[in-house]
């Protein structure tokens, strides 16, 4: 998780605090902010608080983005270079959830596993399923987790390509919007970016701002989908969710 | 892991990839000023990800079943 973080610094930063440093009056209070989320990464590792290194440390790159010199923003108008970036921040955030619902398994287990050992020897092989179920439910939930976060990377990646770079949406966008083609195509970016974020919130921030409650309500959704009644419902549900997609996915085709 | 449980999970995974073809598709309309198809294509988005959401989920339940 810190190799992630400090390519995600040294791609927004390093660049600045190269070029602050060989100016004979070098801005102090700028070299500061440019280093901050240095020291946010270094205490979240060390402290070991999953709040300091998902949160602390993404919004700690905001002051320094804010002085940013324009020579050194020049880097975000090249749709690669932003691609790579939201690709790190990615990685970085399903290792620190990896890790977090990792480390939260093994609290259950060890929080349970004092009152297993009580009882008596009986319990060790009661003890070590739960552990099996703890393990083999954070798996899950990581796969689940990181199949989101794969699913909104490759959003952004078809939404970019649809905005800046289709060549039959830059046609129409000539032809309807002639004239004002600069602001339709920003007003489609703001828009599609609008609509990305909306999708990164349902998908990844909400269950990363509630990860273990939303771990939990992973355990106790699968629990209730074991009794017959419950998966019946669970059925009934996907078949309305495919079927309402393809009743609009096939309107949306015959509007063409 | 059951073929059940690659199933969901492939199927679920190509729901949420496919999504991605709504979202292209209202850009188009969007950008041929066709605002009510855009937003019908971008309400297919939303719902085609749901599903995949959906279907992932039984995915997850087919693999703990087997535990």
């Amino acid at each position: 998780m810190v190799v992630p973080g400090l390519a995600i610094w040294a791609q927004l930063f390093l660049g600045a605090i190269v070029a602050e440093l060989q100016f004979a009056d070098m801005r102090l209070a700028y070299l500061a902010m440019y280093a901050l989320p240095l020291f946010v990464l270094n205490a979240g590792y060390w402290s070991g608080r999953i709040g300091v290194m998902q949160v602390g440390f993404l919004a700690s790159l905001l002051p320094g983005l804010l002085i940013l010199p324009e020579a050194d923003r020049l880097g975000f108008e090249d749709p690669l270079a932003v691609l790579w970036l939201c690709g790190l921040v990615t990685v970085y955030l399903v290792l620190g959830t990896d890790r977090f619902a990792g480390r939260t398994a093994e609290e259950e287990h060890e929080q349970e596993g004092v009152g297993q050992r009580i009882v008596g020897d009986g319990s060790v092989a009661e003890d070590s399923e739960r552990r099996r179920n703890a393990v083999a439910l954070s798996q899950s939930y990581r796969r689940h987790f990181t199949l989101r976060l794969a699913v909104a990377l490759w959003l952004f990646a078809v939404i970019t390509y649809a905005v800046f770079f289709d060549a039959g949406v830059q046609q129409a966008v000539g032809e309807y919007f002639a004239g004002g083609e600069l602001v339709a195509v920003s007003f489609l970016a703001v828009l599609m970016f609008f609509v990305w974020c909306m999708v990164v919130y349902m998908m990844i921030l909400v269950p990363a701002m509630n990860l273990e409650y939303d771990q939990r309500r992973l355990q106790q959704a699968i629990a209730a989908m074991s009794q017959v009644r419950e998966r019946r419902a669970a059925w009934l549900r996907v078949l309305m969710w495919t079927s309402l997609s393809g009743v609009i996915g096939l309107a949306v085709f015959f509007l063409r | 892991m059951k073929i059940r449980e690659v199933l969901y999970n492939v199927l679920g995974l190509g729901f949420m990839l496919g999504s991605g073809y709504f979202f292209y598709r209202c850009v188009e309309f969007l950008a041929q000023k066709d605002y009510v198809a855009g937003l019908i294509a971008l309400a297919a988005g939303f719902v085609v990800i749901r599903a995949g959401t959906e279907i992932s989920k039984l995915g997850i339940y087919s693999g703990r079943e087997r535990s």
